[in-house]
């Protein structure tokens, strides 16, 4: 005898179908860099970084604000627009506005946390300015 | 200097996604889906983000900085009117995720400009709106 499907097995599949959308988005983000930065190769530095190690959606837009964030306050400049709501899930970038940074190890260090490693976060931060972002 | 006006002063609140907004599309639109109530969300964060790029785009400029680079600003400031289309026709996808952002507007750009400088700008309209949601 079959049992009939309840309102949370729908929920439950529905949350499950969400999901998978998101992967499927992040892949062919993914996908869409790795596009950019094989027909661009060097053009495009911070994207293939990107791409290269599974960074994509809201975490490379994480990624993004940090290294801005780290620079600006490299120069001595304050960040005091940001709320610290903004970016809540990941500390390290809320962190980064009240920090010095005087060197890349500094920056390094600060972005670890977010990307899992030193020598892949000074890559990014060498990426970041390379393709010339947040220099207009 | 990230996030903050050189020639006028800009900031998150400019953008911040309008609750009364999001409720009012919702009673018209008859449908309180958890889906339906995440694509609404962004829908009003992208119309916001597109009204940023209207007049010249000096104010999404502004605010999205540390995502751009000196040609993705300059072609923002002159060609800002084509990039609010494109912005406003991903918005009028039915069902748009905040996750599909980035795809969309990056079609819809390399369209009509170089494949780097639209990557450059998909991202930083991504980039605004993690930021706004």
């Amino acid at each position: 005898m079959g049992s009939a499907v309840t309102t949370e097995d729908v929920a439950r599949l529905e949350a499950r179908v969400e999901r998978l959308e998101e992967k499927l988005s992040e892949a062919m983000g993914l996908i869409q860099s790795l596009v950019v930065s094989v027909e661009f190769n060097d053009k495009e530095p911070f994207a293939r970084e990107c791409a290269v190690h599974f960074i994509s959606g809201v975490k490379q837009a994480a990624v993004q604000m940090q290294i801005a964030i780290m620079e600006t306050r490299m120069k001595g400049q304050p960040v005091d627009t940001y709320p610290d709501t903004m970016f809540g899930q990941f500390p390290s970038v809320v962190a980064a506005k009240r920090q010095e940074f005087s060197s890349m190890d500094d920056m390094a260090e600060s972005l670890a946390p977010l990307v899992g490693s030193r020598e892949l976060a000074k890559k990014l931060v060498v990426a970041y300015r390379q393709r010339g972002l947040g220099q207009q | 200097m990230l996030w903050e006006a050189r020639h006028e002063r800009a900031t998150t609140r400019d953008l911040r996604v309008n609750a009364g907004d999001v409720t009012a599309q919702l009673a018209t639109g008859g449908q309180a889906e958890t889906q339906g109530l995440k694509s609404e969300v962004v829908k009003v964060a992208l119309r916001g983000v597109a009204g940023a790029m209207r007049g010249g785009g000096q104010k999404f400029v502004t605010m999205a900085d540390g995502f751009l680079d000196k040609r993705a600003a300059d072609v923002i400031r002159r060609d800002s009117v084509r990039i609010v289309d494109a912005i406003d026709d991903v918005a009028n996808i039915p069902d748009v995720a905040t996750h599909q952002v980035r795809s969309e507007v990056y079609k819809r750009l390399s369209a009509i400009m170089d494949d780097g400088t639209a990557n450059v700008i998909a991202n930083a309209v991504e980039g605004v709106l993690w930021v706004l949601l």
